[in-house]
């Protein structure tokens, strides 16, 4: 094990090709996907949150039911779509960044809209009806509002990109783990560690735990402080 | 400036609770402040959301100086502007104490002097000033009360409508903030309506009361007429 964990610190030094590719496309990957998601996530976390309609609740429901969704599922289901005989398999994106990004895209937005949803429920009339009370417009109510609800959507998209980052089904299955292309950081440790070479594998796994720390503290300490 | 609210025929309805306020007429002046007293589900911060424009009536009209207004009115932002609001469960923004005080002026767009120094006066007045730059999610009820009050006394608004305005605060600092009220009321004498669980507080401010009870006005009272006034009121609230 200590040769192992040797190993590992002389690959993460030397910058080895191999690691680099698998962080880089991870980060690239997991990044891109996480803004897609929260373009849509957020308004429709809001609108679910503070919004009045018929079927409010069971929206919610649904919302909150996806949030556990296994990574494999949404893996078998677009690999569906987009294998050669599927439905958008003229897209020709199986096995390409493309589709991970797409089913990370699609395991984040129920993460990020269920948990902005959860913050905003009794948020949102209290700080529109304090910002009219005000004398506040529509618009700038709105701007209040958001502005008051950033750290549940900075919150929301630390637990969605954390789920993302460290999942292996869809990238394994969409993107087919190709070196150099589509190997991302899990699917490298369980590639490394099926063949029984552990260090790049706990070498990467090292990398993935010190980013998901520090996106997790960052959101902890921009938080106001009670004294 | 605002010389009279009228409320004609309101009907407002809340669902699931079964509640429903009824009221067919009353008017709020400037001569005098007024307090709604009545036990708690009479329908005092129901007619308060209605008048500060925050709230629909199903039926019925509020008119400020004869002039019809809805909350989804083009009209009812730019009178939402000369109403101060005070509720019972405040909410300020996460920020610190000054700029949830200077929010209101900010919205006003006033200039930038003229900020500090109401904002600094008022802070002063209610003896918070220490307070300042402290975040709101740092305060006790209490101060948190006075915050919200600050913010919207600052406005100077021409209507003021103060939800149980000194639950949570105590006894000296309850006097400071009658004395300011009396204060704005000498300075510009705006249209004040308050409520009220007790009416001491109501008579020391000599204001007119109405009495509410399950949604409907059951009595009032003119400033002058407290003294016969009081034994019904008692038996109403204690009901």
């Amino acid at each position: 094990m200590a040769n192992e964990l040797k190993g590992a610190f002389e690959i993460i030094f030397s910058l080895e090709r191999e690691f680099l590719s698998a962080v880089g496309l991870s980060l690239k990957v997991s990044l891109i996907a996480l803004f897609l998601a929260a373009i849509i996530a957020i308004p429709f976390g809001i609108w679910v949150g503070t919004g009045k309609f018929k079927h409010r609740e069971l929206t919610s429901a649904i919302l909150n039911t996806a949030m556990s969704f296994p990574t494999v599922v949404i893996g078998l289901l677009l690999y569906s779509f987009f294998s050669r005989k599927g439905p958008m398999g003229n897209l020709g994106i199986l096995f390409t960044p493309a589709a991970m990004i797409t089913g990370q895209c699609i395991l984040a937005f129920p993460i990020i809209a269920a948990l902005v949803a959860a913050g905003t429920r009794n948020l949102g009339d209290r700080a529109i009806l304090a910002a009219r009370a005000l004398g506040a417009g529509n618009i700038k109510s709105i701007l209040l509002f958001l502005k008051e609800s950033r750290l549940i959507v900075l919150a929301s998209l630390s637990a969605a990109f954390g789920r993302i980052f460290s999942e292996v089904g869809i990238s394994m299955m969409l993107g087919g783990n190709i070196r150099f292309y589509t190997r991302n950081i899990t699917t490298a440790i369980a590639l490394e560690t099926s063949k029984g070479a552990f260090s790049l594998g706990i070498a990467l796994g090292m990398v993935l735990m010190v980013i998901a720390f520090t996106i997790n503290a960052s959101v902890y300490y921009l938080q106001p402080k009670k004294i | 400036m605002i010389s009279s609210i009228t409320i004609e025929k309101v009907r407002k309805g809340y669902y699931p609770a079964g509640f429903t306020l009824v009221i067919d007429g009353i008017e709020f002046d400037r001569q005098s402040v007024h307090t709604l007293v009545g036990p708690n589900g009479s329908g005092k911060t129901s007619l308060l959301g209605l008048i500060a424009l925050v709230d629909k009536p199903n039926h019925g009209k509020i008119l400020f100086d004869e002039e019809s207004i809805s909350p989804n009115d083009k009209a009812a932002t730019r009178l939402r502007r000369k109403i101060g609001f005070i509720m019972q469960n405040p909410y300020l923004f996460d920020m610190n104490v000054y700029e949830n005080v200077a929010l209101g002026l900010k919205i006003r767009r006033k200039r930038r002097g003229e900020i500090i120094s109401r904002v600094e006066g008022i802070l002063a007045a209610l003896k918070i000033e220490h307070l300042a730059r402290q975040r709101v999610k740092c305060l006790s009820r209490g101060e948190y009360q006075k915050v919200a009050i600050a913010q919207v006394l600052v406005m100077e608004p021409e209507v003021i409508l103060m939800d149980e305005p000194l639950a949570n605060i105590d006894t000296e600092s309850a006097l400071a903030i009658e004395d300011i009220v009396k204060n704005i009321r000498r300075k510009y004498s705006p249209i004040i309506i308050t409520t009220a669980h007790s009416l001491s507080q109501a008579y020391r401010m000599r204001s007119n009361i109405i009495l509410l009870k399950e949604g409907r006005r059951v009595h009032f009272a003119s400033g002058r007429a407290h003294t016969n006034f009081e034994m019904k009121s008692q038996e109403v609230i204690n009901d």
